[in-house]
């Protein structure tokens, strides 16, 4: 049997190995055979693929849902794709997540929903590791991300997180928009609808006053009163706590 | 000052941050990955520091990778972890996962050679060096013994333990699947193991894949595996146990009725029985 005279021949091989690109056969006869069987020792390459995979199946449980809705193996077409372009290089599993977004916003012919749920995925992960600073928009939270969407998508991600969601659904194309923010006042991402009077106090205070007046039906007082329940519910700082 | 760990701990995992910190069950302490709360901000780092005023909280790593070189932002950040929570020891596995920058994300074994021996020991000498704090090493389940391999496992855990003067952080799960794996009696291969140096037991769930025992942490443990456990404790006494639960993580109440009954198996145990 040759035996590895160094671990960096060792590693050397490991590498190609576990990745999928050196079989055990050659792998044994370059290292030697291992005392389990070269079917136990191609175990390996699966196992971390399946890890990969499954740490991706885990972030993004809606596309996965989404994608078995629309056809037959796309979730596990969409995933080769990502992994045969994509390395881990960081010791936190969910960061290996975040190139994911942008992979599935590349591929134009799949539907828009698939984008819109992974931006979703991701940006509540932002917001939950996101330290709370105010990133130069008075009040503003640096965890806060506002998004308008083409499809429904809060509710989907919801009914597949927590396994409510009918099998072979679809998001319905139905426009929302959410905010998505930790909370100063729960520590937990709050995901809210907001109201046009809503959407307007955030604009204020990012420093946006329409041209046109206020839109019908606004008045001052119902932005102030959304300003305040935003305060409320965490997503903005009082308006003498900011900068 | 560094307190001394007993009873029985929870991974706090995510899914159970909310339930954590509002239940009133006992919980004697809690294991943290290293990895989910190194440099990182927001609510991770909230609910540590809450969780940190009410128990005795044990970073366990699944990417020091201790079969390599150690990576000096990786030990930074660990390091600063373990200082945080003033932690009496810190733990992770005696594999490799990373080999130049690409992670692997999984527990990888090593060849057990002489040659690897060294390695380990030096890259674990390395790693508790630059934390600070006692290290403790876990074995690990291992689907196929690499090639080149001179020497088996029991003799390659305790050739790294003494030569880096680590704890063993004895997983029983991992002893029972490597049994089966590997056609060995698991009391055989507990009696072959540094025993004197066990500082703390997992105890986790495994799932069964054709004739493939795999380390899936997604259910809950299994009966030979609490006999094994109730084995441990005889011969080490009650050690500091916990429960791990990663995969298709259950109600606290679910996690925490294990630890019930793993703190019955030590209280009603005497060592050496």
């Amino acid at each position: 049997m040759t035996v590895p005279r160094h671990l960096d021949e060792f590693f050397a091989l490991m590498r190609p190995f576990l990745e999928g690109e050196l079989s055990a056969e050659e792998l044994e006869r370059r290292l030697g055979k291992s005392g389990s069987g070269t079917s136990r020792l191609a175990l390996y390459p699966v196992l971390v693929r399946r890890q990969k995979q499954s740490v991706l199946s885990q972030f993004y449980r809606a596309v996965a849902a989404a994608c078995h809705a629309h056809e037959v193996g796309l979730w596990d077409r969409l995933l080769a794709t990502f992994l045969a372009a994509n390395v881990p290089d960081h010791w936190e599993p969910n960061r290996f997540a975040e190139p994911f977004v942008a992979h599935v916003a590349r591929e134009m012919e799949l539907p828009a929903y698939l984008r819109e749920l992974a931006d979703f995925a991701w940006i509540r992960y932002s917001a939950m590791i996101a330290a709370h600073a105010e990133n130069g928009r008075a009040g503003m939270d640096s965890s806060l991300f506002i998004r308008q969407y083409a499809h429904e998508i809060p509710d989907y991600t919801r009914g597949a997180e927590d396994g409510t969601l009918p099998a072979g659904t679809s998001p319905q194309p139905v426009p929302c928009t959410v905010t998505v923010c930790r909370s100063r006042r729960t520590g937990r991402v709050e995901i809210t609808r907001p109201s046009l009077a809503a959407l307007v106090a955030l604009g204020r205070r990012d420093g946006h006053r329409g041209a046109s007046g206020l839109p019908a039906g606004l008045t001052e007082e119902s932005i102030a009163r959304e300003d305040l329940a935003l305060v409320e519910l965490g997503v903005l700082a009082a308006r003498n706590e900011s900068t | 000052m560094i307190a001394p760990l007993s009873g029985v701990g929870i991974g706090l995992r995510r899914e159970l941050y909310e339930s954590v910190l509002r239940t009133s069950r006992r919980i004697d302490w809690l294991e943290i990955v290293s990895e989910n709360f190194m440099g990182m901000e927001g609510r991770p780092r909230e609910v540590l520091a809450l969780c940190a005023e009410r128990w005795p909280i044990i970073p366990h790593g699944v990417a020091a990778s201790v079969g390599g070189p150690q990576r000096e932002r990786y030990c930074a950040e660990l390091g600063e972890l373990v200082a945080r929570l003033d932690a009496p020891f810190f733990s992770d596995h005696l594999c490799y996962s990373s080999i130049g920058g690409h992670e692997f994300l999984d527990l990888l074994p090593l060849p057990f050679t002489d040659e690897a021996v060294e390695a380990a020991a030096a890259g674990a000498r390395e790693l508790a060096a630059r934390v600070g704090r006692p290290l403790l090493l876990e074995n690990i389940t291992y689907y196929a013994t690499m090639p080149g391999s001179e020497m088996d496992e029991q003799e390659f855990i305790t050739r790294v333990l003494d030569r880096a003067d680590a704890g063993l952080l004895l997983d029983v799960n991992n002893l029972y699947l490597n049994g089966k794996n590997h056609g060995v009696d698991p009391l055989t291969t507990l009696g072959r193991l540094p025993l004197q140096r066990v500082r703390q037991i997992h105890l986790a769930g495994h799932t069964v894949d054709g004739d493939v025992y795999l380390d899936t942490h997604s259910r809950a443990i299994a009966a030979p595996v609490w006999d094994l456990f109730e084995e441990v404790i005889r011969r080490v006494g009650p050690v500091p146990t916990l429960i791990e639960w990663d995969q298709q993580i259950p109600s606290l109440d679910a996690v925490l009725d294990e630890a019930d009954r793993a703190r019955d198996i030590m209280d009603r145990t005497p060592r050496g029985a």
